[in-house]
């Protein structure tokens, strides 16, 4: 058996999905078995009903016999005479057909045949036989017919009828119809009780079902849901520890750094020309990697804050916030003679000190990797759908397409301390923001051309 | 005479361990790259002299330590030089991809100066003087 995932177990042998799938065919046997058998028992009573008004029919077709033959013995005139025979002879046909039909059944006419004992015997074992006393009436009444009113041929016959029908034949049939009806009767109590027992099945079921299946579901469902809010919780916690930590240890590692920073200036200061080529170098070496820790605290600072500030969005012309980013770098600016071009930028809902890190950081880039053409900064902006994408687009030195998803990592850099100061940070910090307000980081560029950076910024934060 | 090449990114690290190089006992020339792609140069190029030894530091922009490494011992020619990895990364995983690459030793940058010129003393110790590996005429 597969391992399964103790989250969709009901019990050691059955798994939620086996449980539900079993829940469901059960229901789904008792509907069909029930539908089965009403459909059987249903198409019964349709013959039964069928049976009942036929019988029934043939009590009335005895007496209307019995009624035609003493009016065609007693009519006068041959007209006459032969338009009763037409009744007499209608009659006689359809009491015959229907004894037939009721015996041995007729499909088209939905009649079944002859199948209770008790009915079969009415008709061929009791003394007298219903079949013999139905034979022997039609025939009588034919002769009559034959007769053509002449009173000595007929009278044997007819009187047979007058001592048969009203009586005999009539009670007979009575008790048919009636058994019939009897019949009828236990069929719809039988159906009744199959109703009620497939009710019962299905109540059983159902309450089998909810104690040894439902229940321990939801139960494990109930179970499963406290484990994921727990572990959410757990999650939560930790993250919140984890971002308390990096924001109290880099700013405690300020205190340290500023000693180092601050003396080691004093200190290079002080012994300004007495020192010898080697000493020198150490004491570059240190203010160079104290300035390095610095820009690296900072940035981690930096980007522990992030989380932090996420609450205060506002409305921010990202013009001014360009603006203010150029003033900021006019230094670099103006070493690089950079020309940066930029324009109707739109009004976005931000946090103003994060979207002017994205930009500060995404210029600064752009100018510290220039290459040996003049530098051109290109920021825009332009709608897809309901968000907005900013570019910022430079004709530096560019990126190799295989560090194009690591470039954003944390500390990860393309080039020597020497060639390019950089901490590895900015980038990561760049990407952390944008996220955070729901939006997408990339970069589309070619060695030698340059870079295009691109974010998102969605209309719903 | 012992030719060690050193790869290493960082200047000062780099000055740092000629100083503790220096202060050995045995002579030797140290030669330093800057990262991956300096080192492949030096070592194809047919006029540097055959490095006896190779410290290689890890994080290195352009081609970092692992890949240094992996092109090293794919290389027939350069295949037997033994390469000890100088890093300030004690990562797990670092160490085991390391040796998986065939790494001969893996040192973790000690903080101090003393213990630099300790595991320089051990690395002169072991893997230059006891350790006789086959060499290429």
């Amino acid at each position: 058996m597969r391992n399964k995932d103790t989250s969709l177990l009901i019990s050691n042998k059955l798994s939620l999905k086996q449980g539900y799938i079993l829940a469901l065919s059960l229901i789904l046997i008792v509907a069909t078995l029930k539908f089965a058998a009403m459909q059987v028992l249903v198409v019964r009573q349709d013959g039964a009903a069928a049976v009942i008004n036929v019988s029934g029919r043939q009590r009335m077709l005895s007496q209307r016999t019995a009624f035609f033959s003493t009016a065609f013995m007693t009519s006068v005139g041959q007209e006459a005479r032969e338009n009763i025979g037409k009744d007499l002879l209608r009659t006689i046909d359809e009491f015959e057909d229907n004894h037939n039909d009721l015996i041995y059944g007729n499909v088209e006419r939905g009649l079944p045949p002859l199948n209770n004992q008790t009915i079969y015997d009415i008709y061929f074992t009791d003394n007298p036989a219903l079949n013999d006393l139905v034979r022997e009436y039609i025939a009588a009444a034919r002769v009559i017919l034959d007769s053509d009113g002449q009173v000595e041929y007929a009278r044997k016959a007819l009187q047979y009828i007058y001592d048969n029908g009203p009586d005999v034949l009539l009670k007979n049939l009575d008790a048919v119809v009636k058994l019939h009806e009897q019949k009828a009767q236990e069929d719809v109590l039988f159906i009744s009780r199959v109703q009620t027992f497939f009710w019962v099945i299905t109540l059983i079921i159902l309450f089998l079902e909810g104690w040894f299946l439902f229940r321990p579901m939801e139960r494990q469902l109930r179970t499963n849901m406290a484990e994921l809010v727990r572990r959410e919780k757990k999650i939560k916690a930790q993250l919140d520890e984890l971002e308390r930590f990096t924001t109290i240890a880099s700013h405690d590692l300020q205190e340290p750094l500023r000693k180092i920073l601050g003396f080691s200036e004093r200190l290079s200061l002080a012994l300004e020309g007495k020192l010898d080529d080697k000493a020198q170098t150490y004491m570059d070496f240190i203010s160079s990697g104290a300035h390095h820790m610095r820009g690296l605290v900072h940035g981690l600072h930096a980007y522990a804050r992030i989380p932090a500030a996420e609450g205060a969005l506002e409305e921010v012309d990202v013009n001014k916030v360009v603006k203010q980013c150029l003033k900021l770098l006019a230094e670099e600016v103006e070493a690089s003679k950079a020309i940066i071009k930029y324009q109707d930028l739109p009004v976005v809902v931000y946090n103003r000190q994060m979207i002017a890190t994205v930009f500060e950081d995404l210029i600064g880039n752009a100018i510290k990797y220039r290459g040996a053409q003049n530098l051109v900064i290109n920021i825009s902006a332009c709608r897809k759908d309901t968000d907005w994408i900013f570019c910022v687009a430079d004709n530096g030195i560019g990126i190799d397409e295989k560090f194009f998803e690591r470039i954003f990592t944390m500390f990860q850099r393309l080039h020597r301390k020497e060639d390019i100061e950089g901490t590895g940070l900015g980038l990561a910090i760049v990407k952390k923001i944008v996220e955070r307000h729901g939006g997408n980081v990339w970069v589309e560029s070619e060695l030698g051309l340059g870079s295009k950076f691109y974010f998102t910024v969605p209309k719903d934060i | 005479m012992i030719h060690v090449l050193l790869i290493e990114d960082d200047e000062g690290d780099a000055f740092l361990l000629k100083e503790a190089m220096d202060k050995t006992q045995f002579k030797n020339t140290l030669h330093h790259c800057c990262d991956g792609i300096e080192a492949q140069d030096f070592l194809q190029d047919d006029e540097s002299s055959r490095p006896d030894f190779i410290l290689l530091d890890l994080n290195m922009p352009r081609m970092d330590g692992h890949e240094t490494l992996k092109w090293i011992k794919a290389n027939d020619d350069l295949k037997d030089i033994p390469v000890g990895i100088l890093t300030t990364s004690s990562a797990e995983e670092d160490i085991r991809q390391a040796y998986k690459n065939y790494a001969s030793y893996y040192i973790t940058k000690p903080t101090t100066f003393e213990d630099l010129q300790a595991v320089i003393n051990v690395i002169d110790e072991f893997w230059l003087r006891t350790v006789k590996l086959p060499r290429r005429s």
